[in-house]
């Protein structure tokens, strides 16, 4: 059995997927995850089941409290650029190779550590992919000054671009501590479970409490995801209608369309994620004679204190919660403009993507969809469960893995990072070859997928994404070869739901 | 201010055989390099792929004959000289080399971008009409300045600052006066010529200057030799495009020479090649990369340093790392600046009669 959890600014939603049968919740969010899950194990057997977990959090964080929480960017560029505007320059390089070629000065992280003041730590070096010990080293004394679970390094990002690099260790730094957070409450209802990621698919807490900012914009991966599963259309634009937002996310042949480089708090980063465009008005949207693009409460309806788009619906005519409630606070010809005005907002924004369908999801498709299709001149559809399609998403996703190898054969050293529960570094022979690097890669990403229990048809798909090789050559002789693998297991739709 | 990269994927195919000096390693950990950087990332760097380059242009500097026979051969695999081998396939990507150049031209003449560097190879500068050599098929830089020339550009400088002396240029362009070749280089070294009387011939008499300097050769003397040669005569000879043949086997880690140049000193280089093309011909430059096999030690660092000298980019972070100074206290040499000083006064008795800034002490 997989149980899918997908918390969203307002609401969480549960899917429960079990011998081909489907079953979906809706939660408000104050219960808190913790009574959520209180209640979903006391209903069913949650030690046996797979626990899958998309959260906005990151997201979240990132919005209110980025400049609140203060970052300390430790960096070790060695020669090169000039990194000065991105955090402390301090002694010790890694060179291309992975060969440590300056030596860091303890004394000196030391003293920047005892003399800044910060609520986290990014550590990043140059080349650190290639060989961390320089991160690690720093790691030690930081831990010493600040609480381990606020310090991210560098090299668990994975991908090579430095200033990249850096800026993804600073926005990992800043949610760290709410994702472990989290991580610890659901893990006192379940030790092993998973976290969705930003790309549709998923990574076992281990892995995602490193890189945090791999969930990033998680939740309309998942409706995404959930949305092709219930409706099996394989090009379209998923209109979510949720709380607070209404996302567009487009599928191009079954698969959400990606950004490469998310560009988080003005800052260019390595977050590979779905392309999703949020519109900051949702079910729970404040009215007050108008909507405006924020929420204050929940409505009326569902015994808040203001009147939402929500209570607009009930107003002109719609039977949602307590729409008594609703219909003595607003009047049905306020409402319906403003329902007019909200159509026209999405319609506007639908009609700018290629795809002819609109799939609804999130609880109010069913009320306002048709009319936002039939405004931008588009089909829709709105398949069963599509009010919980992103929890849905979540239980029917796959284990999804990427590995980067980097093998130097005159070195004898392979290391392997990325989505791996640890960095490996390894000995090699001399006499590999190319196909036996990817060969070594995708072993490593199926061992680590199947440890985690992945089925066995969703290895299949593991994709080389990058391969480049070459000898070293010194004194006129072949010494040895260098290749660079990244080899990925798809995210896509499990074929444990299928 | 934008500056135009010229690369290719395939210009890291070409292999001579695995252990020859000019192999693709060259380029692979530069370009690790420049990625790991996050070069291309920058708002002012323009990656641009090139085209293979037209057979016109090609015979504009070769001779037919052996355009076929590069051809023919590249086929099967062949010979040309000691250290250049024909290997399968290479006369597509040397195509490609000297479309790369023509690209890197084309883009600062249409103002793409203000100038551009063209990480190439295989390298040109010692291939000659009738035959390549010296690891060098078809001369990148000579195809570029004849494409440019046929596109109105009239009067070209040549900057050849690689530690060997570009002999296939200075034959090509012996005799024209339109373009103005400038080579510093070692001296006793492969191909062993580039002496200062290499003046130049008929038309071109006074358009071939070559300044050789010594084992040992640093930072401080390639500066030397620009402010008392290379920057006056670019000005009195006003370009109106100006080309460096950009070498980086005068680093002093560099296996097959003895010059002891650095990191920085290849960015000041080209920063001031910079600043002198904005006053002289709207900053139109181009680098075209010729050769440099300290693959590990110095090209991740010095085609680093010429891109920031070319994007202004600051150069103040830009050295080696360490552990490899040790290397250059042996290869610097105190004789080395005497030497040059002796030189330059050989190239300006021999040049004083076509250059007047080359006049007096």
């Amino acid at each position: 059995m997989i149980v899918g959890i997908d918390v969203g600014g307002t609401n969480t939603d549960v899917a429960f997927l079990s011998d081909g049968s489907l079953k979906t919740y809706k939660f408000p969010n104050d219960i808190g995850i913790s009574r959520i899950l209180k209640h979903i194990s006391e209903k069913l057997d949650i030690e046996n089941a797979k626990l899958v977990v998309s959260t906005s959090l990151p997201v979240n964080v990132i919005a209110s409290r980025f400049d609140e929480i203060r970052t300390l960017s430790i960096l070790f560029p060695g020669p090169g650029l000039n990194y000065r505007p991105y955090g402390a320059v301090l002694r010790g390089y890694v060179n291309h190779r992975g060969d440590l070629v300056e030596d860091i000065d303890e004394m000196e992280i030391e003293r920047l550590l005892a003399n800044s003041g910060f609520d986290a730590v990014a550590i990043s070096g140059k080349f650190s992919i290639r060989n961390p010990e320089i991160e690690h080293r720093a790691f030690e004394i930081a831990k010493k000054y600040a609480d381990k679970r606020s310090i991210s390094l560098s090299h668990h990002v994975g991908s090579i671009n430095y200033p990249l690099r850096i800026n993804t260790t600073v926005v990992n730094s800043k949610i760290s501590r709410e994702i472990w957070d989290l991580t610890e409450e659901i893990r006192r209802f379940k030790k092993e479970f998973f976290y969705y990621k930003g790309d549709g698919g998923f990574i076992p807490w281990k892995i995602a409490v490193r890189n945090p900012s791999e969930l990033y914009n998680s939740s309309p991966a998942a409706v995404a995801l959930g949305a092709y599963y219930l409706s099996g259309i394989d090009n379209a634009l998923v209109v979510d209608i949720g709380g607070t937002t209404t996302d567009l996310v487009e599928l191009k042949n079954g698969k959400p369309v990606m950004m490469l480089n998310a560009t988080v708090h003005g800052m260019r980063t390595h977050i590979r994620c779905v392309k999703s465009q949020s519109i900051p008005y949702g079910g729970d949207s404040f009215f007050n004679g108008k909507l405006n693009p924020f929420r204050k409460s929940s409505p009326l309806a569902f015994g808040g204190n203001s009147a939402t788009l929500t209570d607009l619906l009930n107003a002109a005519g719609n039977e949602i919660g307590d729409y008594q409630k609703s219909r003595n606070a607003v009047k049905r010809d306020a409402a319906e403009k403003e329902i007019e005005a909200y159509v026209d907002t999405i319609a506007s924004a639908v009609e700018n993507y290629e795809p002819r369908t609109l799939i609804g999801t999130g609880y109010l498709a069913g009320y306002l969809l048709p009319e936002i299709a039939e405004r931008a001149g588009k089909k829709f559809i709105l398949p069963d469960h599509h009010e919980s399609a992103n929890a849905v998403g979540v239980a029917v996703s796959r284990i999804s893995l990427t590995v980067y190898g980097r093998f130097d054969t005159e070195r004898g050293v392979a290391i392997f990072n990325g989505e791996l529960d640890s960095e490996y570094v390894e000995k090699v022979s001399g006499g590999m070859s190319d196909d036996d690097f990817i060969y070594l890669t995708v072993n490593r990403a199926r061992e680590i997928a199947e440890r985690y229990g992945a089925c066995g048809n969703d290895l299949k798909d593991v994709d080389v994404v990058y391969f480049n090789s070459f000898s070293i050559v010194r004194g006129g002789i072949v010494r040895g070869r260098i290749a660079d693998v990244v080899v990925q297991i798809k995210p896509g739709i499990s074929c444990d739901a299928l | 201010m934008k500056t135009g990269i010229i690369y290719h994927p395939k210009y890291l195919e070409h292999e001579q055989s695995p252990t020859h000096p000019e192999r693709k390693e060259r380029l692979a950990y530069t370009v690790d390099q420049l990625n790991e950087e996050g070069i291309f990332d920058l708002e002012n760097i323009i990656l641009i792929e090139p085209e293979p380059a037209e057979i016109d242009d090609i015979l504009m500097v070769h001779e037919e004959s052996y355009v076929r026979f590069l051809e023919r051969e590249s086929k099967t695999g062949g010979v040309i000289d000691f250290d250049t081998n024909i290997p399968v396939g290479v006369f597509e990507i040397a195509l490609l080399a000297a479309g790369g150049a023509i690209r890197a031209a084309e883009a600062v003449i249409r103002r793409e971008v203000d100038n551009a560097f063209a990480m190439i190879r295989p390298p040109g500068h010692h291939a000659k009409p009738h035959t390549g050599a010296g690891f060098c098929y078809f001369n990148n830089m000579a195809v570029m300045v004849k494409h440019l020339q046929k596109n109105g550009v009239e009067r070209v400088a040549i900057l050849d600052w690689d530690a060997h002396h570009g002999d296939g240029t200075q034959e090509i362009f012996y005799d024209d006066s339109s373009v103005l070749f400038i080579s510093t280089h070692q001296i006793p070294l492969y191909p062993g010529t580039g002496y200062p009387d290499e003046a130049g011939r008929g038309e071109g008499e006074g358009y071939t200057i070559n300044i050789p300097v010594p084992p040992g050769t640093s930072d401080e003397e390639y500066l030397y030799i620009f402010d008392s040669v290379i920057e006056p005569v670019l000005r009195e000879f006003e370009p109106e495009f100006i080309a460096v043949s950009a070498g980086q086997d005068n680093h002093f880690t560099d296996p097959i020479t003895g010059l002891a140049l650095t990191a920085r000193g290849y960015g000041t280089l080209m920063s001031r090649i910079k600043s002198l093309a904005e006053e002289l011909c709207k900053g139109r430059v181009v680098a075209v990369l010729e050769g440099g096999y300290s693959v590990e030690q110095a090209l991740p660092y010095t085609n680093l340093a010429i891109i920031c000298g070319l994007a202004g980019i600051d150069l103040s972070n830009i050295r080696e790392p360490e552990n490899y100074l040790g290397e250059l206290r042996w290869r610097k040499r105190s004789y080395a600046m005497q030497k040059v000083k002796d030189n330059v006064m050989d190239v300006k008795k021999i040049h004083s009669k076509y250059w007047n800034c080359l006049k007096g002490p």
